[in-house]
């Protein structure tokens, strides 16, 4: 699917630390390879990008962190927050901390 | 099978006690029964003992169903109180596979918005007991970043001696509510 992104499936199911050079499956290298680019592509099809949480072996803050605070600051948290829809059935409290990650960009910058 | 094997048994044995007793009643001569049935009254002691009967077997069934949510909500408990101790065995040694820290975590944290669920459909809105697993649910959102926060290398994350500490300290507050909950759930 286009503008949707599994990332036990799509990135993997062990998701790591903050930085590639935390270790394999990062934040960092989950944002460079998918996030960004499914960002992109879904702000110029005017569609809201989802992310399905569901399915790994759990997150680390430092990676949802890195990646979301990331995304935040490259394109703004108010339109990252506009374009995203997080899809976490197993754990539904991850929502409200992406959306802290999120914000906490703009308050930091 | 062995418990319905012992419940049948001890149905026939009061059935067998009942009727030796009947049997001795009404050969025994210090016991004089009037032959003449009075309707009414059997009517009344039939009524009177289905009544009975009815009141008791309901009391027995409620009594039973709190029971088992009571073991469930208990069981769920002590689930969570295994797998933080399963983390704080590996949080203590300083270095460990952050895959094992986020699985550990996601468990628990996934089982206390669980027990949240459960318990509010089991015990409604008792105070105490909302009041327990909110300092739980909250302790483990503290815990989160704690343990898989940090720095890693390769996949292996280091604490340091001040973040155990930290982790003790919320640890702590898990334990101490975990034995609270138990308790106060037990006495509904």
């Amino acid at each position: 699917m286009e503008n949707f992104i599994k990332i036990s499936t799509d990135f993997s199911p062990t998701p790591g630390a903050r930085y590639r050079t935390d270790g394999p499956f990062s934040g960092q290298e989950f944002y460079e390879k998918i996030l960004q680019k499914k960002f992109k592509d879904s702000l110029r099809s005017g569609l809201k990008l989802e992310i399905d949480l569901d399915g790994t072996f759990g997150f680390a803050t430092s990676f949802l962190s890195e990646a979301f605070n990331r995304l935040a600051m490259e394109f703004g948290s108010a339109i990252v927050w506009d374009h995203v829809k997080i899809i976490s059935n197993e754990e539904p409290y991850l929502i409200d901390e992406i959306r802290e990650y999120i914000y906490d960009a703009e308050a930091t910058h | 099978m062995t418990q319905k094997r012992h419940i049948r048994f001890s149905h026939v044995f009061s059935f067998s006690i009942g009727a030796i007793v009947s049997t001795v009643c009404n050969n025994w001569t210090y016991f004089k029964f009037n032959e003449e049935i009075n309707i009414d009254d059997l009517f009344t002691a039939v009524i009177g003992g289905a009544i009975g009967l009815y009141i008791g077997s309901k009391l027995t069934s409620k009594v039973s169903s709190d029971r088992v949510e009571k073991d469930l909500i208990i069981g769920k408990i002590t689930s969570i109180k295994a797998k933080m101790e399963e983390l704080t065995s590996i949080v203590e040694t300083g270095s460990y596979q952050l895959a094992t820290a986020t699985k550990l975590i996601k468990y628990c944290r996934q089982s206390a918005t669980l027990l949240k669920n459960m318990i509010e459909v089991c015990c409604g809105d008792e105070e105490i007991i909302a009041g327990n697993l909110d300092k739980i649910t909250k302790a483990l959102n503290r815990i989160n970043p704690i343990v898989t926060g940090g720095l890693a290398v390769n996949g292996i994350l280091n604490i340091d001696v001040i973040a155990i500490g930290n982790y003790n300290t919320f640890n702590k507050i898990i334990e101490d509510n975990s034995l609270l909950l138990i308790i106060n759930v037990n006495r509904l």
